[in-house]
């Protein structure tokens, strides 16, 4: 049973709840988590809540400076002293399953800086290996047969592959026929900082771009700058990815070598009958509790160990901040606060805060076709200054407004309306929200009533900043899930008068 | 939806100036160094040892049935003392936890049958999901959601978050009424 | 109904005793712990602390099941919510918020037992062990060195709280 819900729909057909849309006031357009630019800000550790600067970020390859994670249950681990032979030394115990690095592992350490400097030799050392050089010429190799291959074939096929190789030098006419919509990469933010002041030029919004003046240069240093470092945190492995999808040499030879290494393995497994008891061979072979699990073996990716004893406690990876932009004028919607402690905004333009929140107040326990119900919702201005909205329009087949596609449009209009939906008005104003409200008594509230000259048919009640809609509705099909649409116009006063629309959509529940 | 009003009887409950409604089946022991700053609700059998240490509690805060609060309590140089416990504006503990940590900052959400040992530190805007153990002295950063057994980091919560919680904090207490005769 | 209560032992007004008890030296009862001895007598040993919520119980499990009187050790943390059903518990255990140990298990020394862990009848629980959930039920076996952590932060806290808790409580004589 699904229960029912009110969903806003962004600017790029997605449905959302309001909490989770931005509104840009310059271009009253509505924008949620997946449409909108993100940039990453700032770097911090979760547990001690320190920031850092990018060059600290780097050179602490991503971790946390002095926080280390348990390896066992993974967990935060805590710092504890002991003394010794009349001297202090500090180890790392978890305070969930008791781990102690000193009796695992013999990790003692005498300060904080000696241990961050232990680890960080260590895993320098695994981030440029002998394992790493050797993956770094094979990709290469790789990659000048692919530059090689390119000069030789013109067919269409590889003109795509060339483009989605590499999108930064292929031509704007090539990049904008295969490109992939824009609307619908959440991912596409992390490489693609350069590409949308591209864009953003071509429709004429910053003079700075394809000329290759100083300003220009600078600000594409910014952009880059910000792009490696986006890349390091969990960028790097794409484009490694990609290019190994795309070494099609010998593309035959590949498939069926592959069928011969899966038809290998499927032969080599063995059926094990299965009693009640474990067989006395793998009891002995393994013992299960000194294994390691995926998550254990995944937080220790360098080395990967087997057995529970070879784990030791890791740096806990470092958070991000994000600041995110409109993705249709550019203008940035959310600017964290810098310090780590904060939970407030420098900037932060929220859908919350400008559109009004609709909630289902009385819905009929069950719908039935050929019968009359009613609905009552509620709208809630979060303004402080008076809201008006105009020109509702409620229909009952909301699918056919989402999808863009004519065809798609055409089909669906042939279906028959599921509901007939009567509302006895149009336009409708709400009281601005009162702060003091908070502090005034419930029971004198309630005596209170506001007296207004609405049409009691159209408008059930008003309390505060909120007011009641009555919506009849009559049900003509059965359907799994009944949805209604709702349109209108929003205007009120922020800083300056804000004009917009907006669409929501209304799940009901079953018709029978 | 929106949220439905529960009514509780007036003779079982405690009103006093400042708009705290509290349990009269509540069991608050050490009265004097329980610091409550009006508008919250402490509803039946939950426990708040002010014996122990004071306790400091914001605006509205709800606090659930069957919650046991506890001031933490720290060692070092071979002794145990026990420290302050302040929560604060704007936070709802969830029915039968534990909760013996640091510091609860603000629009703070705690779920059902959850236990936060000693020492913890929470900081605004977090989220602690239903069932969750979080192990002594851990540290959530704002706007982050832990869950599971023992307490990991499992997601963050949308931008919106302080705006939402409040509101809807405000309508949870004003949708406690007592009953009318 | 006879309640025996040694030396220095704290016991708050509001916790409930029941049927046979007997109580050691240096222990702790905090506001609404409950000891009920319902078949069978219960003896506790020195320097246990029993925090608000927890119960011990000695109730027998069916009509087959035999009476026998419940032991528990010396320096034993009970702490919130902990319900105990256990018969024999050794020295130096910690037993965490809302964990159940049924009846027919058994305890030795120096363990440690995480939040919300249900010991099954019929367990036997060998020295110095740690139960926690991860989420699935892990058994670890640690060092000695646990034993005497395990008592000296109960004994703290004891010493603690024998000062503390008479200031806001009323206090069973």
């Amino acid at each position: 049973m699904s229960s029912p819900k009110v969903e806003f729909k962004c600017n790029c057909n997605t449905l959302r709840n309001l909490s989770g849309l931005y509104c840009c006031t310059q271009c009253s357009k509505l924008s949620c988590n997946y449409c909108c630019e993100t940039k990453i800000d700032s770097y911090f550790c979760p547990v001690s809540l320190t920031g850092l600067s990018s060059d600290e970020v780097t050179s602490s390859l991503c971790k946390s400076n002095n926080r280390f994670q348990c390896p066992q249950c993974e967990s935060q681990l805590v710092f504890q002293a002991i003394t010794e032979n009349s001297s202090q030394k500090l180890y790392l115990s978890c305070n969930y399953c008791r781990y102690r690095s000193d009796t695992a592992i013999g990790l003692t350490f005498k300060s904080m800086n000696e241990i961050h400097k232990e680890y960080l030799a260590k895993e320098r050392l695994s981030h440029t290996g002998n394992d790493m050089e050797s993956l770094k010429e094979y990709y290469s190799k790789i990659s000048k047969e692919m530059l090689k291959l390119r000069e030789f074939n013109s067919g269409k096929f590889h003109r795509l592959l060339n483009v989605i190789n590499s999108p930064y030098k292929s031509s704007p006419r090539l990049r904008k026929k295969f490109s992939t919509g824009r609307n619908f990469s959440p991912m596409r933010s992390i490489y693609s900082n350069r590409y949308s002041q591209n864009e953003r030029t071509k429709s004429g919004g910053s003079t700075v771009g394809n000329n290759k003046g100083e300003g220009g240069e600078n600000k594409d240093d910014k952009f880059s700058s910000s792009l490696m470092s986006s890349k390091k945190t969990y960028g790097s492995v794409l484009p490694n990815s990609k290019k190994m999808k795309f070494n099609y040499t010998n593309l035959e030879e590949a498939i069926e070598k592959r069928k011969d290494k899966i038809t290998n393995t499927i032969h080599k497994t063995e059926k094990i009958q299965w009693t009640d008891q474990i067989p006395k061979e793998l009891k002995n072979k393994f013992d299960v509790t000194q294994i390691t699990s995926l998550s254990q073996r995944f937080s220790q990716l360098a080395t990967q160990p087997r057995k529970l004893s070879e784990l030791s406690p890791q740096r806990i990876r470092l958070m991000n901040k994000k600041s995110k932009q409109c993705p249709h004028c550019q203008h940035t919607l959310i600017k964290p606060e810098i310090n780590p402690n904060k939970s407030t905004f420098k900037i932060k333009k929220l859908a919350l805060m400008i559109f009004p929140q609709i909630f289902i107040s009385k819905i009929p326990a069950t719908f039935q076709t050929d019968k009359q119900s009613e609905l009552v919702i509620s709208f809630k201005n979060p303004t402080f200054n008076e809201m008006k909205i105009s020109d509702l329009e409620i229909s009952s087949s909301p699918l056919s407004d989402l999808d863009q596609d004519q065809e798609q449009n055409e089909n669906e209009k042939k279906e028959e309306t599921t509901a007939n939906i009567v509302v006895k008005g149009k336009e409708f104003s709400i009281n601005g929200y009162d702060e003091s409200a908070q502090f005034t008594d419930i029971t004198l509230e309630e005596e209170t009533t506001q007296e207004t000259n609405d049409d009691p048919e159209f408008i059930q009640q008003r309390k505060l900043n909120k007011v009641y809609l009555r919506i009849s509705i009559t049900p003509t099909k059965s359907v799994e899930m009944l949805q209604i649409g709702l349109k209108f116009k929003v205007s009120c006063v922020l800083q300056s008068k804000f004009e917009s629309e907006a669409s929501v959509i209304i799940s009901l529940g079953k018709v029978n | 939806m929106e949220i439905e009003t529960k009514t509780f009887d007036p003779n079982q409950y405690l009103v006093t100036k400042p708009g705290n409604k509290i349990s009269n089946k509540s069991i608050l022991r050490g009265s004097q160094r329980i610091i409550l700053s009006g508008k919250s609700i402490i509803k039946e059998n939950t426990m708040i040892r002010g014996d122990l240490a004071t306790t400091s509690f914001g605006k509205f805060c709800i606090i659930e049935k069957d919650c046991v609060i506890k001031p933490p309590y720290r060692r070092f140089q071979n002794q145990v003392v026990f420290y302050q416990l302040s929560i604060g504006n704007f936070n709802i503990i969830g029915e039968n936890s534990v909760i013996s940590s640091a510091s609860i900052g603000n629009f703070v959400e705690i779920g059902k049958n959850c236990i936060i040992e000693r020492g913890c530190i929470l900081k605004d805007c977090c989220k602690i999901l239903d069932g969750t153990i979080l192990p002594a002295e851990t540290v959530v950063a704002p706007y982050q959601i832990y869950g599971g057994k023992p307490g990991k980091l499992i997601g963050s919560l949308p931008e919106s978050r302080l705006e939402y919680f409040q509101d809807y904090c405000i309508e949870l207490y004003n949708s406690f009424i007592p009953k009318k005769k | 109904m006879t309640l025996k209560i040694g030396q220095n032992t704290i016991i708050c007004d509001s916790s409930e005793l029941e049927g046979d008890i007997t109580i050691g030296s240096n222990c702790v009862l905090h506001p609404f712990s409950r000891i009920i001895a319902k078949d069978g007598p219960i003896v506790i040993g020195d320097g246990n602390l029993l925090e608000a919520n927890c119960v011990l119980i000695n109730e027998k499990k069916g009509t087959r099941d035999s009476s026998a009187p419940m032991r528990i050790g010396n320096y034993n943390r009970f702490e919130i919510g902990s319900e105990v059903r256990s018969l024999t518990i050794g020295n130096c255990n910690v037993i965490g918020i809302k964990t159940k140990l049924e009846r027919g298990s058994v305890l030795k020394d120096g363990i440690v037992i995480a939040p919300t862990v249900n010991v099954k009848d019929g367990v036997q629980v060998q020295n110095y062990t740690v139960m926690f959930h991860k989420p699935e039920l892990i058994v670890n076996i640690s060092s000695e060195s646990q034993k005497e952590e395990n008592k000296l932060s109960t004994t703290e806290q004891i010493d603690f709280l024998k000062n503390m808790l008479p200031k806001y409580n009323n206090i069973r004589n």
